[in-house]
C-alpha cells in the first residue's frame, strides 16, 4: 500500500525522511504566524473561549479596547471578567448553547458600564470553532465585539432632530392657517358686501389678495405634506376606495377652477374599474396635483381629460392636457423637489409633483409622464386594484 | 370633503351653531352664512358651545373648531354624545390640524383655510336653502 500522495504533486523524497516533516512543520508555523498577524492587526476585539467559557486567548484589539491585560483575562471565566459586566442572563443563555447545540449568534446588543472605559454599546457575534480546526482539537468559541456606541448616539440625535423639525412644521403651519382663514373669509365678505364700482378695480384687488392667500395656503400645506412623507413614521391608512366616486368628487372640486380658464374638463372611467387599494386622503391630493399642473400648462379654452382603466390587477389613472407641453430636457426633472416650468408664473414652491410621486411610490405604484412641446402632456400613475368594496357605511 | 348624503332637508330648521375660538373666523363665518339666509349662533369654546346647544332652537348643523381653550373640539364631541337631546345633531369639523381627526362622532371635516363654495355646498346639503334665498 503506497503512502498517501503529498499535496500538489510534490515528489516523494521519503528516503530523506526528516525533510518532508520539517517542511510540513515549517508550513504549519508559517500559517500560524500568518493567522496570528491577521488577528493582531484587526481592530475588532476578539476573544476565544473554551468549552467551560473560560478565556483561552484574546487579541491585541481586545486588550486595547477594554484596557485590560492578559493576566487578568486569560484563564478567567467570561462572567468573572471586569465588574462581571458580561454576567447577563440572556447572554449566558446564548453562550451556553454555542457548543452543545452548535448555535451561533450575531448582533447581540449589550449596553453596560465597563471599568476604565465607561459606558459602551457593543454588538456581539459568536460562533463555534470546531475541534478538528483548533490546535488542541478542543472545540472553542470565537466571540467578536463591535463598538456600536458612536453609531447609536448619531442615530438617536438624528431621530431627535427629525422629530423636532416635524413638530416645528406642524405647529407653525397650524398657526398660519387661522390668519389665512381670516383673510380669505374677509375677502369673501368684501366681495359680497361691496357695491360694484364701475371699473371693477375693487373686485380685481380683492381677487388678487385672495389668490395670493390661497397660494400661501398651498405652500403651507405642501410644506406639511413633505415633512410627513419624509418622516420615518409616514403612515398611510389604506382601504378599498371607490374609483368612480373619487373621480366624480375630484371633478366637482376641479370643474370650477378649470372653468375659470374656459378649460373643458372631461373624464371617463372604464367599466371594469371598481376600486383601488389606497389611502384616500393622500390619493385625493395626487389627482388634484396633476390636474393643477395640467391647468397651469393649458391655455384658455383647452381640454383636460381624466381617464381611468385597468390591466389585470393594476389601475391606471391618466391626466391628459392640450397645453404647451414640457421640453424634452426637462422631462427627467419634473418630479424633483422645487421643479417648476421655467416660463410659468411662480405659483408655488414646486413641491406638488414631488409629493405626488412620493405618495404613489409609497403605495407601490408607478408615476410617469410623456409630453411633447406644443402638443400637451400626459401624466399617469398606477395603483393596485382592490377586490370587492366593503359595505358602505351610512354616516 | 364627504357628506353623509341622507340629510337633504326641506324643514324649517336653518339655525347653525359655530364653535370657534378665533374671533375673526367666528365673526366672518357668521356674517357669510347670515348673508346666505341662515340664523347663526356662536360660541368661543366647547364649554360655551354645549351650554348654548342646550338652550337654543335645535340647529341643523354645528361647525366645530378643534383647538380651543376650556373645552376643545374632541372633548365637546365626547360630551355631546352623552346627552340624548343633542347627540344626533350633525357636526362638521373645521380645523387647521395636520392629521385627519377621529371622525367617529362627526360627519365631515373641512380644512382651514376654508374654501367657501365647498362650505356653502356642504351647509346647503344639511340645512337646505333658506326660504328667502330660494329664488336666487
Amino acid at each position: 500500500m503506497g503512502r498517501k500522495p503529498l499535496p500538489h504533486g510534490k515528489r516523494d523524497d521519503s528516503d530523506r525522511s526528516d525533510q518532508p516533516k520539517e517542511a510540513f512543520l515549517d508550513r504549519g508555523r508559517r500559517y500560524s504566524l500568518y493567522a496570528q498577524n491577521i488577528i493582531d492587526t484587526t481592530r475588532e476585539p476578539l476573544v476565544v473561549l473554551n468549552s467551560e467559557l473560560r478565556v483561552s486567548s484574546a487579541n491585541r484589539a481586545f486588550y486595547e479596547f477594554f484596557k485590560v491585560d492578559p493576566a487578568e483575562t486569560e484563564g478567567e471565566w467570561i462572567y468573572d471578567l471586569g465588574d462581571r459586566q458580561w454576567d447577563i442572563p440572556r447572554l449566558r443563555e446564548l453562550l451556553e448553547k454555542v457548543l452543545p447545540a452548535r448555535m451561533s449568534f450575531d448582533n447581540y446588543e449589550v449596553t453596560q458600564d465597563f471599568p476604565r472605559i465607561g459606558r459602551k454599546t457593543l454588538l456581539l457575534n459568536a460562533r463555534q470553532i470546531k475541534g478538528d480546526e483548533t490546535p488542541n482539537r478542543e472545540p472553542l468559541i470565537l466571540v467578536a465585539f463591535e463598538d456600536f456606541t458612536e453609531r447609536m448616539k448619531l442615530e438617536q440625535e438624528r431621530d431627535q432632530a427629525l422629530k423636532a423639525r416635524e413638530e416645528l412644521v406642524a405647529v407653525v403651519s397650524h398657526e398660519i392657517k387661522n390668519p389665512l382663514t381670516i383673510i380669505t373669509t374677509s375677502l369673501d365678505l368684501l366681495k359680497r358686501t361691496l357695491s360694484h364700482d364701475g371699473q371693477g378695480q375693487t373686485e380685481r384687488l380683492i381677487e388678487q389678495i385672495r389668490s395670493a392667500t390661497l397660494r400661501m395656503g398651498h405652500i403651507v400645506s405642501d410644506l406639511l405634506d413633505v415633512t410627513k412623507i419624509e418622516s420615518d413614521r409616514f403612515i398611510m391608512r389604506q382601504a378599498a376606495v371607490d374609483v368612480p366616486e373619487l373621480i366624480t368628487e375630484v371633478v366637482a372640486v376641479f370643474g370650477p377652477i378649470a372653468a375659470k380658464k374656459s378649460i373643458h374638463l372631461e373624464h371617463g372611467v372604464s367599466p371594469d374599474v371598481v376600486a383601488v387599494w389606497c389611502d384616500r386622503d393622500w390619493i385625493f391630493q395626487v389627482l388634484p396635483n396633476l390636474l393643477a399642473n395640467a391647468v397651469k400648462f393649458t391655455g384658455d379654452g383647452g381640454t383636460i381629460r381624466i381617464d381611468v382603466d385597468r390591466t389585470e390587477d393594476r389601475v391606471r389613472f391618466q391626466v391628459k392636457d392640450s397645453g404647451c407641453g414640457i421640453p424634452a430636457d426637462q422631462l427627467a426633472h419634473v418630479f424633483e423637489r422645487f421643479w417648476q416650468a421655467k416660463h410659468n408664473q411662480y405659483l408655488g414652491v414646486g413641491l406638488g409633483l414631488y409629493i405626488a410621486k412620493s405618495v404613489v411610490e409609497a403605495h407601490g405604484g408607478k408615476i410617469g409622464l410623456s409630453s411633447k412641446e406644443g402638443e400637451g402632456s400626459i401624466f399617469y400613475f398606477t395603483l393596485a386594484a382592490a377586490g370587492a368594496l366593503p359595505v358602505r357605511k351610512t354616516a | 370633503m364627504t357628506t353623509s348624503g341622507t340629510t337633504r332637508t326641506e324643514t324649517v330648521c336653518k339655525s347653525i351653531l359655530i364653535v370657534e375660538d378665533e374671533p375673526g373666523i367666528r365673526e366672518n363665518l357668521q356674517a357669510l352664512l347670515e348673508l346666505e339666509g341662515y340664523r347663526i349662533f356662536t360660541a368661543s369654546n366647547g364649554e360655551e358651545g354645549l351650554r348654548l346647544l342646550r338652550r337654543m332652537p335645535r340647529p341643523c348643523l354645528i361647525l366645530l373648531d378643534l383647538l380651543m381653550p376650556v373645552l376643545n373640539g374632541m372633548e365637546f364631541l365626547e360630551a355631546k354624545s352623552h346627552e340624548d337631546a343633542i347627540a344626533a345633531i350633525p357636526v362638521c369639523i373645521v380645523s387647521g390640524v395636520a392629521e385627519r381627526p377621529d371622525m367617529s362622532k362627526a360627519s365631515a371635516f373641512i380644512k382651514k383655510p376654508i374654501e367657501l363654495d365647498g362650505l356653502l355646498r356642504f351647509v346647503r346639503s344639511y340645512c337646505g336653502v333658506p326660504e328667502d334665498r330660494r329664488s336666487d
